[in-house]
């Protein structure tokens, strides 16, 4: 089982429910409020009928003011069940006329406000240890004896409001909870139905034939599609491995047959013969048939290591002066026994570049290894020179391999570097061989290869190799 | 010799103190019923109430039952001094626990000025909703202000039935009651006002039955047991607003005495019991009023205290389901309800007006 970082569902259903979280909690808050305002607006309605109706039973009589506490007035109050009432008439001259002594004082700014825009005036205030809302009505009593301002204040306590202003919130409070909850359910099921296209992915890839290495070929949404291009890029790759490991095999097993048979059948005429001559003439023949044969296994040794490396290439910043010039005195005995004059000229000086070391150093041997082979036939100088000279395009160095022999025609330059296939293995088998995996490295260390025959003949091998910026 | 007159001193002084520390306590009627099993540290419940101690001795003996450590201090007085020696009480930081009176108005008004404790009510679910107020003031009765006669002097064809055959009787054969109607002092008795105030607020009766009774010089009475005597006695014919919790076992006790439940209406008032929220022993004070709304209290009103107990199991002449039965094919019974509508009688200036009214009528 793999590691996993957690559910996609998960994450997006605990982002999603923060949100309806912090949303609800929002849309509580302002329901608290405007639950608060419309039990105010309610209740307000209840204190004004009863001091309305209290106000009723203001008059004059005999020259003095004359109240006449209605039973309805504070009998409408009672219609809030639980609550405590107040009251009191004052007037301007008067004072405390009738009703409780110390009431909180309306603010007269506020009051005249009101009264101004033909309001009633209505008030918060703490009275004898509880929040009481009041109301403040005003009579101009204009009489025979009596004229004077009258206020009649009245005041309920708050605890019907509040509980209706709870009551209105909780319910909203079950909407909101209720609507969280499908909200998660919504995302659950939402991501479920999003993801699906992955499923799908997952489930053909999971019926497919082990050996069957095909594109995927299922629909999937946008955001899907980089995650399946990635993975048919990457069975691409396998396919191309599976290719060249099949085709390796098929051209071992043939390359193989061959000089073997021959060399059965060199040793079984071998036997038959008498002739001294003759048989000393067969076993050279036998000698080179197996020369032949133990270099062409070493050169498919070679090849499958190194076609190996191509996908395992492990890059490290690597000074190429130094990797060519090891590699050079490697290879120079076996220059000095064949006679070849081997030189190495450096034109660059110090040039880093991002190479798999091992790698780079078979792909100069290889190259060195062909020229030695192939390129001093009718050569014009028995040498092989060696030379790191600028590219003509900046952040590029060029590693050049040139022999002064034959060259190769035209039509196979480009072949030889072509990739495998079953044909061109066979046609190129033994100068070819190398130069193909000699172009596949490269090209995985994000170089190329170029091959030409040079101007006074011998072939031209260059490799151009990026530098590495960071060095 | 000496030794024996130096004791027969001794005790004689102790004796004599003894009275004067009785007579002292005796001036404001508190009794005492000591735990029957006292606990370490003494509780004590007080009781402050306008119910008379002896009608209650049995309530508070049994509630020891149920609660033998602690002792218990009743003390009785009239509901306006009773209003205002709470007030005082409260103002040196500590009250009796349960206050209990029968002036509904004043001990709303106690209510209403945030003096009482908020009551549990998980044991009171069979509670009716006019009974109760904030969960603080509890009715625990219903007793109906009645008529009552004097059966040996009135004809049963002169009994009225309702105010308005008392009117027609007043205005039709008024030398003959001239001086022998009573009714309550309105305002020397809260009682008798809280009556006389629902009366003017129930009905249009009342105006003509104030000027009726001044035509007969109306007889005004401080308590319902002084206008029972004066019925009793032939003194009065007849006596309006009597607490008919009063007159049920004054009637049941006496052949003379006849009770009538107006058939126009009938009014009931409650009992209101609130515990104090500067109480010594607030938790004594609940237990008393748990007790005191329970079945078992509730029984025992009915039975030894006759104060018609609102309980619905409870059953029998003097209780609210009995009530009930006896005006169903009278009249309608108009139970007061505890809320701030009774605070409308007490309003300086409309409780002003009332009196001066009827100090103008009644000379």
């Amino acid at each position: 089982m793999l590691n996993n970082s957690g559910s996609l569902r998960a994450r997006l259903a605990a982002l999603f429910g923060i949100v309806l979280l912090v949303g609800g909690a929002l849309v509580l808050f302002a329901t608290s409020n405007f639950a608060t305002q419309a039990a105010d607006e309610a209740y307000d309605k209840l204190l004004a009928s009863a001091a309305l109706t209290a106000m009723e039973n203001l008059s004059v009589k005999d020259e003095k003011i004359a109240f006449d506490l209605p039973y309805a007035s504070l009998d409408t109050l009672s219609l809030s069940e639980n609550d405590r009432v107040t009251y009191r008439l004052k007037s301007e001259s008067g004072g405390l006329l009738t009703g409780y002594d110390g009431l909180p004082e309306p603010n007269p700014k506020a009051m005249a406000e009101d009264y101004k825009n033909g309001k009633s005036h209505f008030f918060t205030a703490p009275y004898k240890g509880e929040d009481f809302r009041f109301i403040v009505l005003e009579r101009l009593l204009v009489e025979s004896g009596v004229q004077e301002k009258v206020w009649l204040q009245m005041g309920q306590s708050r605890l019907a409001r509040t509980l209706l202003a709870r009551d209105l919130t909780l319910k909203a409070l079950v909407g909101i909870i209720v609507l969280i909850i499908l909200g998660l359910l919504f995302v659950w099921l939402a991501a479920g139905w999003s993801l699906r296209p992955l499923f799908k992915v997952e489930d053909e890839l999971l019926q497919r034939q082990p050996t069957d290495l095909k594109p995927l070929t299922t629909q999937v949404p946008s955001e899907a599609t980089h995650l399946v291009e990635a993975i048919n890029r990457f069975m691409e790759r396998l396919q191309r491995n599976q290719d060249r490991n099949h085709a390796f095999i098929a051209e071992a097993a043939h390359q193989l047959r061959t000089p073997l048979a021959s060399l059965q059948a060199q040793a079984e005429l071998a036997a038959e013969d008498v002739d001294s001559e003759v048989f000393r003439g067969r076993a050279e023949r036998i000698r080179r048939n197996a020369q032949e044969t133990n270099s062409r296994i070493n050169q498919l040794l070679s090849y499958a290591t190194l076609a190996h490396r191509v996908d395992v290439l492990l890059p490290e910043p690597v000074v190429l002066e130094e990797v060519v010039s090891k590699c050079l005195a490697d290879l120079a005995p076996i220059a000095i026994t064949q006679d070849v004059e081997l030189s190495f000229d450096n034109a660059v000086g110090n040039v880093t570049v991002t190479a798999d070391p091992e790698a780079l150093r078979e792909v100069l041997r290889n190259l060195v290894d062909n020229a030695l082979k192939y390129g001093q036939g009718n050569a014009s100088q028995q040498a092989i020179h060696v030379s790191l000279i600028n590219s003509k395009e900046s952040d590029w160095v060029e590693l050049q391999v040139r022999d002064f022999g034959s060259g190769l025609p035209e039509e196979l330059l480009t072949q030889v570097t072509r990739r495998f296939g079953r044909g061109e293995f066979r046609q190129q088998s033994g100068s070819g061989l190398g130069l193909a995996i000699v172009e596949q490295i490269l090209r995985g260390l994000g170089g190329k290869l170029e091959l030409e025959n040079g101007v006074q003949g011998g072939l031209k091998a260059r490799l151009l190799l990026p530098v590495s910026s960071s060095l | 010799m000496i030794q024996e007159k130096y004791n027969r001193l001794i005790r004689t002084t102790a004796i004599t103190l003894c009275l004067l520390g009785i007579n002292f306590v005796g001036t404001v009627h508190a009794a005492q019923y000591p735990a029957p099993q006292p606990a370490s540290p003494p509780q004590q419940l007080q009781i402050l109430s306008s119910t008379d101690e002896g009608v209650m001795k049995s309530l508070i003996a049994d509630f020891q039952k149920q609660q033998p450590s602690i002792k218990v201090e009743y003390i009785d007085l009239n509901s306006v001094p009773l209003f205002k020696r709470f007030l005082q009480d409260y103002e040196n930081k500590a009250t009796s626990d349960l206050i209990i009176s029968s002036a509904m108005d004043l001990q709303i008004k106690l209510v209403n000025d945030g003096y009482a404790e908020t009551h549990s009510t998980e044991l009171l679910q069979w509670l009716p909703e006019w009974a109760q107020w904030r969960r603080q003031a509890f009715g625990f009765t219903s007793e109906p202000a009645v008529m009552v006669y004097n059966k040996k002097l009135l004809n049963d064809k002169d009994i009225p039935q309702n105010r308005f055959e008392l009117i027609e009787l007043l205005r039709d054969q008024t030398p003959r009651f001239k001086g022998r109607i009573g009714t309550y002092d309105i305002q020397r008795s809260g009682l008798g006002y809280l009556f006389a105030s629902q009366d003017a607020q129930q009905a249009s009766t009342w105006g003509r039955l104030i000027e009726n009774f001044n035509s007969v010089q109306v007889k005004l009475y401080d308590s319902t047991s002084q206008m029972l005597n004066a019925v009793r006695s032939g003194e009065l014919l007849l006596s309006y607003n009597v607490l008919g919790s009063y007159a049920f076992s004054a009637v049941s006790d006496s052949d003379d005495l006849g009770m009538i439940l107006s058939g126009d209406y009938t009014l009931a008032m409650s009992r209101v019991a609130f515990v104090s929220k500067r109480a010594r022993n607030s938790v004594a004070g609940h237990q008393f009023l748990d007790y005191l709304l329970s079945e078992r209290g509730q029984r025992l009103l009915a039975i030894e205290a006759k104060l018609y107990p609102i309980h619905p199991k409870v059953t029998g002449g003097a209780t609210l389901t009995g009530l009930q039965q006896a005006t169903r094919n009278r009249g309608p019974l108009k139970l007061i309800k505890l809320g701030p509508a009774l605070l409308t009688y007490q309003d300086q200036m409309k409780k002003e007006n009332f009196l001066s009214e009827w100090r103008k009528v009644i000379r």
